[in-house]
C-alpha cells in the first residue's frame, strides 16, 4: 500500500514515527512526575495524540481502548468550552465521568489543546489511575457500590490550567475529596507535565516542518492504517464468529458476542448479553468500542500507526441497559478489570476465529485470557501514615500457533516486592511462577504468577483489603483449539495461620498448606488482613494451543527441569514419561502411553 | 479448492458441495453450513484432567473435549457448566 503523492515515503515515516515518539516521551513523562505504582511502577497509564476534532492521530503504545475513550474525551471538551470560546493556548481540561467519554472515575482523563501561533493545531490527552476518587471504597474500586453516586467524584469536564496557569482553587478542592490528596495531587501533576511535553514537542515540529506539511502527514496517517486494515479485512473469507463469557460471584452476568464480517466491515454485536448489574462491572457504550477498536488494532494492525483510521472498518452494537452499555444510574467502578476484560477476551476471541480461516493469517492466532484478580490495600503504615496502593501480579500469555506463552508478561508490569515492602506493612513470604497453572497443548501458556503476604509491622494491627479483578473461577486463560485452559486466578484469604512462627523462626513455608489456617476464596469484597492472616493471590495463566499430546517430549521434560510443570503433569496431561531424573523423556515408554490415551478417547462412548 | 476452519479442521470442497473435514484423517464430519461440534466425540471430564490445580473448579465446570471420530485428534478443550449438563453428564 503505497502513501498519497503529497507527501513523500521519507518524510512521511520520519514524521509518523517522531509523533509516536511524542507519546512515549509523555509516558516516560507520566512515570517520572507521577507518585504512585501504577503511574511509576506498573505502566497504568495512557498518552495520545488527537486531531483538531478529536480522532485518534497517535495512540501511543499504552492501552489502546483508553486512546479511543480520551478521543471521545476531547469531543466533549470542544462541545462543553469551545462554544463559549473557552478553549485558550495552554489550557488543560480534566474529565472523569464515564456517563462521557471515561471508563470509571478513578481513571482521570486530562487533555490539551495544542495551538500554534494560536491557531488550534490539535490535542494531547492522558489518563492515569489515581489511588483514591473519594469513592465508597478506598482506591475508588467499590465491591459495595450499587449506583454510580457511591463511586466517588464525577467531573463532566472543567478547566484545571488556564492560560498556563493552575487553579489552585480547583486543584485543592479535587485532591480534597480524596483520602490520598498528596498521591492523587501528584498524579494530576504528573498528566499536567505530560501534555506540557506533548505541546512543546508538537510546537517544535511545527517550527521545523511547518503546519501544513504535518497536517498532511496527520491525515495521511490515518488513511494508510485505514486502508491497509480494510485491505487486510477483505482478504479472509466472510463468515459469522460468536463466544460467550460470565463474571460470578453472587450472580452470573453473561455476556455475547457474534462477529459478523462481510467485505471490509466488521460488526461486533453484543445483542443478547444480560443487563447491566447492581455491580459496577458494568462499561459505558465508548469502552466497549474502545475495546473492540483495541482488540483490531493488536490482531490485524499492530505493525500500523495507532490511530483514528482503526474505527473505519468497526461497528459496535450494544444494546443499551446491559452490561456492555450500561444506562445511568448503573455502577463501574469495577468495570476495567472485570466487565472490560470480557469485552476484550470476547472481541480478541471472535478475530482469532476469524483468522484462524485464513491461510495468510492463521498463524497469528493465539490462545486468550478472560482476565485476573488483584487487590487494592489501605490503612496506616509503618510510618503512621494513611495510604491506599494496589496488589497485582503478572499473567502469562497465551499460546500461539507456533510457539509457547511468554511467562509473567503482557502490558501491565508487576511492582517491585522491595518497594512494597519498604512503603506499606506487609511482608512477602513468596512470589514465584505457578506449577502446573498453565494451560496444557502443543504450545503451552506461559506461567502466571502466585505471592502469599502477610502483615508486618502495621501500627493498627490490621489493614484493608478491597477484592475485584474478574470474579468466579472462570477467569484465566482460555486454551484455543485442542489448546487446556489455565488454573484459575485466586484471592485468598488464609485466616488463623501459622504465619506468625514462620517469621519469627525467620523460615519460609515451602507451600501454602504449610501455613494452616483457614481458606476463604474472596469474591468482590472488602475484608481486613491481621496479623494472624495470609493473602495468597494467583495470577492468571496462559490457556494452551493445540492437542498436549502432541507437544515435543523434549520441551516437556524443559517444563519439569524449569519447575513450571510437576512429573505428574508430564505424565496424565502430555503422556510423555520422564527418566529417573526428569531430565530427558523415555520416548519408547511416551509412545506407548500416548498411544494408550488416544485410544481411550472414544472408550466409553455410545 | 480446500480452506482452513481452525487447527486439524478443514473446509473441503467437492463436485457435492463444502464439506467440513479433519485434516488429519480426512473424515468428513458434516456440510460447510452445520455445527461440526455436533459430529464430534465428546466427553465430560472432571476438571482436575486439566491439572491439579483445577480442582477448585470442581461442583462448577467441566472439561469438555471434542474429537475427531475418525482419528480421535483432540478438536476442542473448554470449561463448561456443570449446572447446564446435570447429573447426566457429570464424569462418573
Amino acid at each position: 500500500m503505497s502513501i498519497s503523492s503529497s507527501v513523500d515515503p521519507v518524510t512521511f515515516e520520519i514524521l509518523s514515527h517522531r509523533l509516536h515518539q511524542i507519546t512515549l516521551e509523555m509516558g516516560t513523562t507520566l512515570e517520572r512526575v507521577g507518585g504512585t505504582v501504577n503511574t511509576t511502577q506498573m505502566h497504568d497509564y495512557m498518552a495520545a495524540l488527537y486531531l483538531p476534532n478529536g480522532d485518534v492521530l497517535s495512540a501511543g503504545e499504552s492501552m489502546a481502548r483508553h486512546a479511543a475513550c480520551a478521543g471521545f474525551a476531547v469531543k466533549r471538551i470542544i462541545e462543553r468550552f469551545g462554544k463559549e470560546g473557552g478553549i485558550f493556548p495552554d489550557d488543560i481540561f480534566l474529565l472523569n465521568d464515564p456517563y462521557l467519554a471515561a471508563i470509571h472515575q478513578s481513571d482521570i482523563y486530562m487533555v490539551s489543546p495544542i495551538h500554534y501561533r494560536d491557531r488550534l493545531m490539535g490535542w494531547s490527552a492522558t489518563f492515569v489511575h489515581v489511588m483514591d476518587i473519594g469513592a465508597m471504597s478506598p482506591g475508588g474500586n467499590s465491591p459495595g457500590a450499587t449506583e454510580i453516586c457511591h463511586e466517588g467524584l464525577r467531573i463532566p469536564g472543567l478547566k484545571l490550567v488556564e492560560k498556563g496557569a493552575l487553579r489552585q482553587d480547583v486543584f485543592d478542592t479535587l485532591i480534597n475529596m480524596t483520602r490520598q490528596p498528596v498521591m492523587v495531587g501528584l498524579d494530576l501533576k504528573c498528566e499536567i507535565a505530560a501534555n506540557n511535553v506533548a505541546k512543546a514537542r508538537m510546537r517544535e515540529m511545527f517550527d521545523q516542518y511547518g503546519p501544513e506539511l504535518i497536517t498532511s502527514v496527520s491525515s495521511e496517517m490515518i488513511r494508510y492504517s485505514e486502508s491497509i486494515l480494510k485491505r487486510r479485512i477483505r482478504e479472509i473469507p466472510d463468515g459469522v464468529w460468536t463466544d460467550s463469557g460470565a463474571i460470578q460471584t453472587d450472580e452470573t452476568w453473561n455476556v455475547v458476542l457474534a462477529l459478523r464480517k462481510t467485505g471490509d466491515r466488521l460488526v461486533f454485536d453484543f445483542t443478547g448479553s444480560d443487563q447491566q448489574a447492581k455491580r459496577g462491572i458494568n462499561l459505558p457504550y465508548h469502552a466497549t468500542f474502545g475495546t473492540c477498536f483495541e482488540a483490531v488494532l493488536t490482531t490485524l494492525g499492530y505493525d500500523l500507526p495507532r490511530n483514528h483510521g482503526a474505527c473505519g472498518p468497526i461497528e459496535v452494537i450494544a444494546p443499551e441497559g446491559t452490561v456492555v452499555n450500561v444506562r445511568y444510574p448503573g455502577p463501574v467502578s469495577l468495570n476495567t478489570t472485570s466487565g472490560m476484560k470480557t469485552v476484550q477476551y470476547l472481541s480478541s476471541s471472535v478475530l482469532m476465529q476469524m483468522l484462524a480461516t485464513s491461510e495468510k493469517w492463521q498463524r497469528e492466532v493465539m490462545a486468550l485470557s478472560l482476565g485476573f484478580r488483584l487487590a487494592r490495600h489501605a490503612g496506616v503504615n509503618q510510618y503512621g501514615r494513611y495510604y491506599v496502593s494496589t496488589l497485582l501480579d503478572l499473567s502469562g500469555a497465551g499460546a500461539t500457533s507456533y510457539g509457547d506463552g511468554m511467562n509473567t508478561g503482557g502490558y501491565l508490569t508487576a511492582h517491585n516486592v522491595e518497594w512494597i515492602e519498604s512503603n506499606f506493612p506487609l511482608f512477602y513470604l513468596f512470589r514465584r511462577h505457578i506449577k502446573d497453572g498453565s494451560g496444557a497443548g502443543k504450545f503451552v501458556g506461559g506461567s502466571g504468577a502466585e505471592a502469599a503476604l502477610a502483615l508486618h509491622d502495621a501500627p493498627e494491627g490490621r489493614i484493608k483489603v478491597i477484592a475485584f479483578g474478574v470474579a468466579g473461577l472462570r477467569n484465566s486463560g482460555q486454551g484455543i483449539f485442542g489448546g487446556y485452559p489455565a488454573a484459575p486466578s485466586l484471592l485468598v484469604l488464609l485466616e488463623d495461620t501459622k504465619v506468625r512462627d514462620f517469621i519469627e523462626s525467620r523460615k519460609y513455608p515451602k507451600d501454602l498448606a504449610d501455613l494452616g489456617g483457614r481458606r476463604k476464596l474472596l469474591p468482590y469484597c472488602e475484608i481486613d488482613l491481621k496479623p494472624d492472616g495470609v493473602l495468597y493471590i494467583r495470577s492468571a495463566s496462559g490457556g494452551g494451543y493445540g492437542d498436549p499430546l502432541e507437544r515435543d517430549p523434549k520441551l516437556v521434560a524443559e517444563d519439569f527441569s524449569n519447575g513450571l510443570i510437576s512429573k505428574e503433569t508430564a505424565e496424565e496431561i502430555y503422556g510423555v514419561i520422564l527418566d529417573e531424573n526428569g531430565l530427558a523423556p523415555n520416548l519408547a515408554a511416551t509412545q506407548n502411553l500416548r498411544l494408550r490415551f488416544r485410544q481411550e478417547r472414544s472408550e466409553g462412548v455410545g | 479448492m480446500n480452506r482452513p476452519l481452525r487447527e486439524n479442521l478443514e473446509v473441503y470442497t467437492n463436485r457435492e458441495g463444502a464439506w467440513i473435514r479433519c485434516t488429519k484423517c480426512s473424515r468428513v464430519l458434516c456440510p460447510a453450513g452445520e455445527n461440526w461440534r455436533n459430529r464430534c466425540v465428546r466427553k465430560l471430564l472432571p476438571p482436575a484432567k486439566g491439572g491439579p490445580l483445577m480442582k477448585d473448579l470442581a461442583g462448577h465446570f467441566l472439561l469438555e473435549q471434542l474429537y475427531c471420530p475418525g482419528c480421535t485428534a483432540l478438536l476442542n478443550t473448554e470449561l463448561v457448566e456443570e449446572m447446564k449438563h446435570g447429573e447426566e453428564g457429570r464424569p462418573k
